[in-house]
């Protein structure tokens, strides 16, 4: 019992962190990404549809058709932040509504290809394709010591991205495009080149976070278009993390605390478990209002750049 | 000579909002078509679109459930435009829907009126207000966020759908004792108990509730003070600000009557259409729909007649597609599709399809025949 609480606030905080440092990524440069829902679910269906593929095809489960299929969650979950990226770096396309419309795009594609593939079946069950009950038949490893160590190579790659944003030439370019973009372009560098690279690197890892999600986490038995808003929820601890990286892994911890604690309670309970679903989102919307006094936005998210004013 | 004049000059000159939505639909369409073509091949595929235009008019029953969906679309549309008037997104609508009809369902499983007779019309009378009133409440509180401790609405919206989901599920399982019985067989509330009259009755006050909120909202936003107030809070916050409008007071008024609308639209959905309790996994999908009306019709309360059509239309026949033999959620690419074109629509001002020709004709034409070298 213990060991699964730990081992879902372990993945929980590693989607999580993922989730909003997608949402940073792209924030920093000047776009706003409204769509890591909808790249979320393209990434936890590009999951199910390459293992259940290659489940087929093999005739049975292999220990790396896990890792071959996390690499394709990152593949479609950029190929619809891609569609954002164009949308509105290229064509100055609202930021909220061209996000909004990829995220009621994503579950219908995703619905489509499960469809498709799994010939009408619209809800795939996942623990039969999921990391943490394919490894352990492989080896010794059990479920929660898998979920510790997707925490520590998402740590690592979080940690990695620090060091990208803030101690490279490249990292400042990024936050230059999205505080002050027509100093970047007069310092001779291309805007839209940067804010594409930010948004594929936000791309990778709202699909990777996606992937993680239904292949990770014990509470998705059955994966059907959706990943419970947790896209959005993941932009709400952006807000709450100040558009600052440690705070912003301080606060996916903390919601996934809260999140994993009420869920293992609200499992006992019968009658009103669906009440107590409702506590993490309470938490977060009373204290978003806590912290939008002192908004430390990046200055120039949401508005086009455009390129004909020098 | 005229009427081709304004057509050509239409097409031309790319300033028109409508001509963008027009390219817009056509490419989605054509783009959601191919998706089709390539999953299905060619016979299936048009066996899918023909079945969009040409779905089950005859039967009487399924074509008021249609048009009462294309009601409940309208509401849905016309409360996201009156929200963008003001310069706010409201995805809440989902939720503020959700959340007076499920009001309404636990008054009528308290109140006892569910052992009441046929022809209690008054039942539904009352609903209506406390319906809309639940919605606006629920938008008032979204309001008060985003207005007075500056909380984006998206954010706070979408966090409002999810609360109200778990919420409506609690009051809707079977595992729940004092669930809503309506909720027991998963059947949808049975409009008949109250109303005396048939599907044509019912389906021509959804109608009219409809065409009268529109002309509401047309009246509110363009013959009267409150309504200019609020469009220039939209267009520029500051410069409201600077002509003496309390703008904060504004974006709450803006917030609540959409909130009124979503309402009117739960209404339609939850006392007025045949359909079945939704599970209540994720918010309801008409919420987001809304949206796409609203872009579609650029805003304009009028234009979401035509355009509530053409989503009623695009998304109606998901029973009858099962029937065929095609998984029901095929037939909704065309409004995702669709919706992704609309909302960058503005990526047509760039498409000049006429001047690309005459430009290219005379690249041709200089490169052909001689001239200034």
């Amino acid at each position: 019992m213990f060991t699964t609480i730990l081992g879902g606030i372990f993945v929980l905080t590693a989607v999580y962190a993922l989730a909003a440092t997608s949402g940073l990524f792209a924030e920093r440069s000047g776009t706003i990404n409204l769509a890591i829902n909808g790249g979320m679910i393209m990434g936890a269906a590009g999951y199910m549809l390459l293992s259940y593929m290659l489940v087929q095809q093999m005739g049975g489960m292999r220990w790396w058709i896990p890792i071959v299929s996390i690499a394709n969650s990152i593949l479609f979950s950029v190929a619809i932040t891609t569609l954002l990226a164009i949308g509105t770096i290229n064509f100055r396309g609202d930021h909220i509504i061209v996000g909004t419309a990829i995220n009621i795009l994503a579950p219908i594609i995703s619905t489509v290809i499960l469809v498709i593939v799994s010939h009408g079946q619209q809800l795939i069950p996942t623990l039969k394709y999921s990391m943490i009950t394919t490894f352990p038949t492989y080896s010794k490893i059990t479920a929660w010591e898998i979920q510790m160590i997707i925490f520590f190579i998402v740590a690592f790659i979080i940690l990695a991205l620090y060091l990208l944003m803030r101690k490279t030439v490249f990292g400042l370019r990024l936050r230059a495009a999205g505080e002050n973009p027509h100093a970047l372009a007069a310092a001779g560098v291309s805007v839209f080149k940067i804010r594409h690279l930010a948004m594929l690197i936000s791309g990778t890892l709202s699909g990777l976070a996606g992937g993680i999600v239904v292949s990770g986490f014990l509470k998705f038995s059955a994966y059907g278009s959706s990943v419970y808003g947790m896209g959005f929820v993941a932009l709400a601890i952006l807000i709450l993390g100040q558009w600052r990286m440690p705070w912003l892994i301080l606060g996916a911890l903390a919601f996934s605390v809260v999140y994993i604690l009420t869920y293992s309670y609200a499992q006992k309970l019968v009658e009103n478990q669906w009440l107590i679903y409702v506590v993490p989102y309470v938490t977060i919307l009373i204290s978003l209002p806590m912290l939008s006094a002192t908004s430390n936005a990046p200055k120039a998210a949401g508005q086009p750049y455009i390129n004909t004013g020098r | 000579m005229n009427i081709l004049k304004k057509i050509k000059t239409f097409i031309l000159t790319p300033n028109y909002s409508f001509r963008n939505v027009l390219f817009a639909l056509i490419l989605g369409f054509g783009i959601a078509y191919a998706t089709l073509l390539a999953m299905y091949g060619t016979a299936d595929a048009n066996f899918l679109v023909q079945h969009l235009f040409k779905q089950d008019f005859l039967d009487m029953h399924t074509s008021t459930l249609l048009i009462r969906k294309i009601t409940i679309l309208a509401m849905a549309g016309l409360a996201v435009a009156f929200g963008m008037k003001a310069g706010i997104l409201n995805i809440g609508v989902s939720g503020q829907m959700t959340a007076g009809g499920i009001v309404g369902y636990i008054i009528i499983q308290y109140s006892g009126w569910m052992r009441l007779e046929k022809n209690n019309n008054w039942v539904l009378a009352i609903m209506f207000f406390v319906v809309v009133g639940t919605s606006m409440v629920v938008a008032l509180l979204t309001g008060i966020l985003k207005s007075y401790l500056k909380v984006n609405e998206v954010i706070s919206t979408i966090m409002i759908n999810w609360i109200i989901v778990y919420i409506a599920k609690r009051f809707t399982t079977n595992e729940s004792k004092d669930a809503i019985e309506m909720g027991k067989g998963a059947k949808g509330f049975d409009t008949t108990r109250f109303v005396h009259g048939n599907d044509w009755l019912i389906t021509g006050i959804c109608i009219g509730v409809s065409i009268l909120f529109i002309i509401i909202a047309w009246f509110y936003l363009s013959q009267t003070k409150f309504g200019f107030k609020i469009i220039a809070t939209g267009m520029n916050k500051d410069a409201a600000h600077y002509a003496g409008y309390n703008s904060k007071l504004l974006t709450l008024n803006a917030f609540v009557i959409s909130g009124a609308l979503a309402g009117v639209a739960g209404y339609l959905f939850f006392f007025l259409s045949d359909n079945s309790i939704p599970a209540f996994e994720v918010p309801l999908a008409e919420g987001f729909t809304g949206i796409a009306v609203a872009l579609v019709a650029m805003l304009n309360p009028w234009l979401i007649i035509p355009s509530s059509i053409l989503f009623g239309l695009l998304e109606g026949p998901i029973g009858s597609i099962d029937a065929a033999g095609f998984p029901p959620s095929v037939i909704q690419v065309f409004s995702g599709v669709i919706t992704y074109f609309v909302a960058i629509s503005s990526i047509f001002l760039y498409l000049r399809p006429f001047l690309f020709i005459k430009d290219s004709w005379a690249r041709y034409a200089l490169n052909h025949k001689g001239g200034a070298k």
